[in-house]
C-alpha cells in the first residue's frame, strides 16, 4: 500500500459532513446543484422531504431558504428554476409528469420571485416583483380568489414591494409625487391581510397561522412601522444607542446643562448624536406616520393572532407575541408616564414656590390630569405585565428581565414606599438576580441601581 | 463571518501592515511651536508633572501613567468629528482581536497628502503628539529615555459592541513607550458597565501574565494612557465592549531616538531589537508555565489495524459504546463510510454523535446548570480553583479557559510552586475520569448540606452546583479513553494509536479562548520505539446546548489554518508558527498569519458534533475568544492522540 497522503494542511480540504441522523433508505439528501460560475450548492433536506415528489422537495427548498440566513441567491435560483420546470413539464402544459400544483406552489412561486428582487439591480426589481404578483394571481386564477395561502403569500410580498420599492429609494428630502401609490399599497395590505384572517374565521380553520412565515409577516409590517417612524431620525454609521442607558445619560447631560447651557445643546448636535429630525407634511412617509389606524391595525391583529392561533402553535411564535404584544403596551405607557413624572417633577419645584390663585388652580387641574395619566400609565403597564408574564421562559433570561423592567416600571407608578411598591421592586430584584446569575454577570448594573434606588 | 487575522493587520491595539513603507516626519520649527498650545495648560504645570512622575513610579503592576483633559477639547473634538466623516472603518477579526480598523489608514504615519487635507485636526493632534515638548515630558514622568520625533507609529481604532483584544506586551523593535488616547463620546460618560476598559496584567515571572486582571482603566474622552514598554512584563488588553457604544482611540508609540535625532546612541536600536528577539525566544522556552500540558499518556497493549481481533468490537464493547454513541456510528458500513471521508479529507465531521437518550438528558443538565449554577460560574482564577477538579488553562496571553484533565491538583499561583510541579513532582500526569468523578460525586454529596447553597435553594428551587455535569462529563471522557472506543477509532483512521490525552473544557463568555498555536509535539518525548507521526489526531465533541452560534458572532468557534509560510518542519519552536529570529518589527506581533485560503477547517460551536482531524504540524488551530454576550459557554471535550502509520511501516 503506498503511503497516505494524511494531514489537514495537506489535504487542504474543507470539511465533510456525515449527519448520522440520516438512515440509510429512509432519508435522502438532495443535490440542488445550480451552476454559477462553478459554485456548487448542496442543500440538505430534513427527513419528512419525499425525494420522489417534486413538490415536497420544492417545500423543502424553500424551508432551508426561510430558516437559513436568505443571503444565498443561488438557495432562491434554484427555487424558482425547479417552480420553472415543474410547470414545464405538468401533464396540465403538455409536458409528461403528473404532478398536482397547489396553492403552495404558487404561494412559493411567487414568494421567491419576490425575495429575489432584493438581489437584482434598481431596473429589474419591479419586473421581479410584478412577476410575483403574477404568480399568485396564476394562482387565485386556479383557487379562488380567497384563497388563504396565497392572501398571505401575496401580503408578504406587498410589503417586500413597499420596503425594497418605496421606502428603501427615499431620503428626507423625498415628495409624495415620486413615491405615488404608497399608501395605496399599505392599504392593499391590510385588506388582504383582513380577508385573509376572514377567511380563516369562517371556514374555522386557523391552522396556517401556526406557520412561522406567516407570523413572520406581522412582523416585518410592524419592522417597517418602526422605519417609517423613526424616518429621517438620521444615525451614524454605526449605531452609537444603548436603550437602557439612553434616560441615565440623558439625565446627566440636563444635569450638565445646568452647568454648560449652551455648549451642551451645541455638542447634542454631534454627528454621533441621534439627530431629532421631523419629515415634512409632502414627505410620502407623512401620512403614514401621522395616522394611527397603521399601528391600531398590528396591535388588533396581533390580538387577534393570539386568540385563534391555538394550543399547538410553536412556543417560539406563543413566546414572539406575548413579548412584542408587552412591548407594544410599554410604548404605549411612556407618554402618559412621562406626563407623569414631570408634574412630580415640577410639583416638588412648585411646592417651594409661592403661587397665586390662578396657578393654584392650574396646579390642581394639572394635578388631577397628573393622576389620571398616572392610573392609565399603570394600566397599560399591566396589561404589558400580564404579555410578559405569558412569554416567561425559563430557558431564556431576558425573559425575565422583561418581566423585571416592566415590574420596576409598575412600581414606580406607585405610592412611594408603600407596601405594594416594595413587593413589586421585590419581585423585580428576585428575578434580576437570578437573571444576572444565568448571564454571568450582565444586569448587573440594572440590580445595582435599583437596589441603590430602593435603599 | 469573521475573518482570520492577515498580514495587513494590526499588532498591538495598532494597526500597522506588512510591507508598508515607513515614512519619517520631522516638524518645523513653527509646528514644534504651535504644538504647546494644543495641549491643556495645566499639562505642562511642574507641580501636576511632578505628581505624575511619582504615580507612574508608584504604579503597579508595571511603570505606567495617565493623564486626563490632555489635548485642547476643541481640537480633539474636531479630530473625533473628522475622523467619523472621513475615515471609512472596515472590521477586522483574528485570534486575537475584533476591531474595527480604518482602511486607508493602517498607519498614520504614511497618510497620503490627499487625505491628509482632509484631516487637519489629525494632523495638528499627530504634531503634537510627536513635538519635542510632549516627547520630553513622556520621557521625564516616564523615565524611559529619550524619544524618537521622526519615527512615528500611530493609527485609529474603533470599538465596538463585541470588539476586544487580547492580552499581549507590545514588545516589537524600537518601541520605548505605548499610549493611548480614548475618544469615546464627548458628551457622554464612558461607564464601566459598557466595558472596553484598558487592563493590565502583572507577571508570574517575565514573559508570563497572570490570569486575573491586576487593575484597568475606564476610558474617558481626552484621557491618555501610556506606559514605557517592558519586554515579558508589560501586558495588557483590550475588555470587550459590552454595549452598543463606541470606543473611538488613537493609539501609537514612540520609538527610541533615530540617527540624527537627540538621544541617539549608535547600535541602541539593534540591542533594543535583539532584546526583543530574545524576549521573543524565552517566551518560547516558558513551556513549562503552560497548564494544562499536552503530555499524552502511554496507552497499554495499543491496538493494531493488521490485527483484525484486535480492533473486532465484543458484545460487551457494543453494549459500552452504545450507552453513548449514536447506534448508526457502529454499523460497518457507516465505518467504511467515515474512513474513507477521514482517509480522503484527515477531517470529518460526525453530527449526532452521542445517542438520542444521553445526548438529551446530558443537554438538559448542561443547560439547567448554566441557568441556575450555584455558586455562580467562576470569574477569576481563585474561584476556578475552588471548584478542582476543574482547573485553570494559564498563561493569559496564550489561553484561558476551565478544564479537567482527570488529573492531582496543581498549584499554579506562583513561579515556584509551578517550578515545584515540573521540577519536584514531575508527576506521572496520570489521568483518571472515574476518580474524579467520584470527587465529583462527593463535592455533590457535601454541597446539599451547605448552608449557603441551603439558601440559595431557597430563592431558587432549581439552582444546583456544577458537580451533576461535571460526573456526566467525566464519564462521557472516560468513554473517549476506552479501549472499545479506540477500537472504533482505529478501524476508521487506520491509525494505531499509542498516546492520549482527553480534557473536558468550558469557554466561559467573556473570558475564554486559546490563541492560534500550531502545537502537536508531545511533551515527554517517550514513544517506546514506536515512529511516531509528526502530526496530532484530534478528536473534538461539541457540547455547547445554547443556541445562536452558528454565524460566529459570539466567537467560541474552533478554526484550522495553514501556516504558508512554513519551510521546514523544525519543532523546535512549536508553539507558534514562525521562527523568532526571521521576525521583522511589524511581523513580530502577528505570526499568526493568515489569508482566507489558508483555512482548513472552521467549525462553530455547537451540540453533539463529533469532529476528528488529523494535524499536521503546518496547521494552526484555535478557539476563538468568547463573547460576553454569548448566551451561554462554550463546552467540549477534546482528545489527541499520538499515532504511528502502520502502513508506512510496512511500505
Amino acid at each position: 500500500m503506498g503511503k497516505r497522503k494524511l494531514g489537514l494542511g495537506k489535504v487542504n480540504s474543507k470539511k465533510q459532513k456525515l449527519d448520522t441522523n440520516e438512515k440509510v433508505g429512509s432519508k435522502e439528501t438532495s443535490n440542488n446543484k445550480e451552476n454559477k460560475q462553478e459554485e456548487l450548492l448542496t442543500v440538505e433536506l430534513t427527513d419528512e422531504v419525499n425525494p420522489d415528489d417534486p413538490l415536497s422537495q420544492l417545500v423543502g427548498l424553500w424551508k432551508t431558504w426561510k430558516n437559513g440566513d436568505r443571503d444565498n441567491e443561488l438557495i432562491l435560483n434554484g427555487i424558482i428554476n425547479e417552480c420553472d420546470r415543474i410547470l414545464r413539464n405538468n401533464i396540465e402544459n403538455g409536458g409528461k409528469e403528473d404532478i398536482k400544483l397547489n396553492d403552495n406552489f404558487y404561494s412559493i412561486y411567487g414568494q421567491a420571485l419576490s425575495d429575489i428582487s432584493k438581489f437584482k439591480s434598481d431596473n429589474e426589481i419591479s419586473d421581479w416583483i410584478e412577476n410575483s404578483l403574477d404568480r399568485i394571481e396564476d394562482g387565485f386564477n386556479k383557487f379562488g380568489v380567497n384563497n388563504i395561502r396565497l392572501l398571505f403569500a401575496k401580503c408578504n410580498i406587498i410589503l417586500n414591494k413597499i420596503a425594497i420599492q418605496f421606502i428603501g429609494k427615499m431620503n428626507i428630502d423625498s415628495k409624495c409625487e415620486e413615491f405615488e401609490g404608497l399608501n395605496d399599497l399599505f392599504n392593499e395590505f391590510i385588506d388582504t391581510w383582513n380577508l385573509a384572517m376572514k377567511e380563516c374565521e369562517k371556514k374555522n380553520d386557523f391552522s396556517i397561522l401556526g406557520e412561522e412565515w406567516v407570523f413572520e409577516i406581522l412582523n416585518v409590517y410592524d419592522d417597517l412601522l418602526d422605519i417609517v417612524d423613526k424616518f429621517g431620525s438620521q444615525m451614524n454609521e454605526i449605531v452609537d444607542s444603548d436603550g437602557e442607558d439612553e434616560e441615565e445619560d440623558e439625565d446627566e447631560e440636563e444635569e450638565e446643562e445646568g452647568e454648560e447651557g449652551d455648549d451642551i445643546i451645541k455638542a447634542k448636535n454631534d454627528l454621533l448624536q441621534e439627530n431629532d429630525f421631523e419629515i415634512s407634511e409632502d414627505h410620502p412617509l407623512y401620512s403614514i406616520q401621522n395616522e394611527d389606524k397603521y399601528n391600531v391595525f398590528w396591535r388588533d391583529n396581533m390580538l387577534k393572532y393570539k386568540e385563534f392561533m391555538g394550543e399547538n402553535v410553536d412556543k417560539k411564535i406563543k413566546k414572539s407575541i406575548y413579548e412584542k404584544l408587552g412591548q407594544s403596551y410599554l410604548m404605549e405607557a411612556e407618554d402618559p408616564i412621562g406626563f407623569f413624572n414631570s408634574f412630580q417633577y415640577e410639583g416638588e419645584e412648585n411646592a417651594e414656590k409661592d403661587l397665586d390663585e390662578k396657578e393654584l388652580k392650574e396646579l390642581v387641574e394639572t394635578k388631577v390630569a397628573a393622576e389620571k395619566a398616572r392610573e392609565l400609565g399603570k394600566e397599560l403597564v399591566n396589561k404589558a405585565i400580564e404579555q410578559l408574564r405569558e412569554a416567561h421562559d425559563e430557558e431564556d433570561p431576558k425573559t425575565w428581565v422583561n418581566i423585571a423592567e416592566a415590574l420596576i416600571t409598575y412600581a414606580n407608578l406607585l405610592e412611594l414606599e408603600s407596601e405594594e411598591q416594595e413587593e413589586t421592586y421585590k419581585e423585580a430584584e428576585k428575578l434580576l438576580r437570578r437573571a444576572n446569575n444565568a448571564c454571568h454577570g450582565k444586569y448587573q448594573d440594572i440590580l445595582d441601581s435599583l437596589i441603590v434606588n430602593s435603599e | 463571518m469573521p475573518e482570520k487575522r492577515s498580514n495587513d493587520s494590526f499588532d498591538d491595539s495598532g494597526l500597522s501592515s506588512i510591507n508598508r513603507k515607513k515614512i519619517s516626519i520631522k516638524q518645523t520649527p513653527e509646528e514644534e511651536a504651535k504644538a504647546i498650545e494644543y495641549f491643556q495648560p495645566h499639562v505642562f504645570v511642574p507641580s501636576f508633572k511632578s505628581q505624575l512622575t511619582q504615580n507612574i513610579k508608584d504604579s503597579q503592576p508595571y511603570r505606567w501613567g495617565t493623564i486626563k483633559n490632555l489635548i485642547s477639547d476643541e481640537l480633539l473634538r474636531n479630530v473625533r468629528k473628522e475622523i467619523m466623516q472621513e475615515i471609512e472603518f472596515t472590521k477586522k477579526e483574528t485570534d486575537i482581536y475584533k476591531v474595527f480598523q480604518s482602511g486607508d489608514l493602517a498607519n498614520l504615519s504614511a497618510m497620503p497628502a490627499d487625505l491628509l487635507a482632509r484631516l487637519p485636526s489629525l494632523y495638528k493632534l499627530r504634531s503634537a503628539i510627536y513635538s519635542e515638548t510632549f516627547r520630553s515630558f513622556i520621557s521625564d514622568v516616564t523615565g524611559a529615555g529619550k524619544l524618537s520625533g521622526i519615527k512615528t507609529d500611530l493609527s485609529i481604532q474603533l470599538y465596538t459592541k463585541g470588539c476586544h483584544l487580547l492580552t499581549h506586551d507590545d514588545v516589537i523593535g524600537s518601541r520605548r513607550v505605548s499610549f493611548i488616547l480614548y475618544m469615546p463620546d464627548p458628551d457622554a460618560t464612558w461607564k464601566p458597565h459598557y466595558g472596553g476598559a484598558l487592563q493590565l496584567l502583572d507577571s508570574l515571572v517575565p514573559n508570563v501574565p497572570r490570569s486575573d486582571i491586576h487593575s484597568k482603566l475606564v476610558p474617558d474622552f481626552n484621557q491618555i494612557a501610556f506606559f514605557t514598554v517592558q519586554p515579558g512584563l508589560s501586558f495588557h488588553a483590550v475588555e470587550e465592549v459590552k454595549t452598543d457604544r463606541q470606543r473611538l482611540s488613537l493609539q501609537g508609540w514612540f520609538h527610541i531616538p533615530q540617527r540624527g535625532e537627540d538621544g541617539f546612541v549608535e547600535g541602541e536600536q539593534e540591542a533594543t531589537e535583539q532584546k526583543s528577539t530574545l524576549q521573543q525566544l524565552e517566551s518560547k522556552e516558558l513551556k513549562e508555565f503552560d497548564f494544562p500540558k499536552l503530555k499524552l499518556t502511554k496507552i497499554p497493549n495499543c491496538l493494531s489495524i493488521s490485527k483484525s481481533h484486535d480492533i473486532k468490537f465484543t458484545e460487551l464493547d457494543k453494549e459500552y459504546l452504545l450507552k453513548f454513541m449514536n447506534p448508526y456510528l457502529l454499523i460497518d458500513s457507516s465505518i467504511t463510510k467515515l474512513s474513507k471521508i477521514f482517509t480522503d479529507e484527515s477531517v470529518v465531521d460526525i453530527l449526532s454523535f452521542l445517542n438520542e437518550e444521553y445526548e438529551s438528558l446530558l443537554k438538559c443538565l448542561i443547560k439547567s446548570l448554566e441557568i441556575n449554577e450555584y455558586p455562580s460560574m467562576p470569574k477569576n482564577q481563585a474561584e476556578v480553583e475552588s471548584s478542582y477538579p476543574w482547573k485553570l488553562a494559564i498563561p493569559s496571553h496564550k489561553q484561558r479557559y476551565m478544564y479537567i484533565d482527570g488529573g492531582e491538583y496543581e498549584d499554579i499561583n506562583s513561579a515556584k510552586t509551578i517550578l515545584e510541579i515540573n521540577q519536584v513532582k514531575n508527576g506521572s500526569n496520570c489521568s483518571n475520569f472515574d476518580v474524579v468523578a467520584k470527587i465529583f460525586e462527593l463535592q455533590k454529596n457535601l454541597m446539599s448540606s451547605n448552608p449557603d447553597y441551603k439558601n440559595a435553594k431557597l430563592e431558587n428551587d432549581k439552582v444546583e452546583g456544577v458537580n451533576v455535569v461535571s460526573i456526566k462529563l467525566c464519564e462521557l471522557a472516560s468513554m473517549f479513553k476506552s479501549k472499545a472506543f479506540r477500537k472504533w477509532l482505529t478501524r476508521i483512521t487506520e491509525l494505531k494509536l499509542v498516546k492520549d490525552n482527553v480534557l473536558i473544557r468550558r469557554f466561559r463568555p467573556g473570558q475564554d479562548f486559546i490563541l492560534a498555536t500550531k502545537n502537536t509535539d508531545d511533551e515527554d518525548d517517550d514513544s517506546n520505539g514506536d515512529e511516531l507521526m509528526d502530526g496530532l489526531l484530534e478528536g473534538t465533541m461539541s457540547l455547547t446546548p445554547s443556541h445562536g452560534w452558528e454565524s460566529g458572532e459570539w466567537g467560541g468557534y474552533e478554526l484550522c489554518l495553514v501556516d504558508d509560510d512554513e519551510i521546514s518542519h523544525d519543532h523546535d519552536h512549536d508553539d507558534n508558527s514562525t521562527k523568532p529570529d526571521e521576525l521583522n518589527e511589524d511581523e513580530a506581533a502577528i505570526y499568526r498569519t493568515a489569508d482566507k485560503d489558508s483555512v482548513v477547517y472552521e467549525g462553530q460551536a455547537c451540540w453533539n458534533r463529533f469532529t476528528l482531524m488529523y494535524r499536521d504540524p503546518s496547521v494552526m488551530k484555535f478557539v476563538k475568544y468568547v463573547s460576553y454576550e454569548a448566551p451561554g459557554c462554550r463546552w467540549d471535550i477534546n482528545c489527541s492522540w499520538k499515532c504511528s502509520d502502520e502502513f508506512d511501516e510496512s511500505d
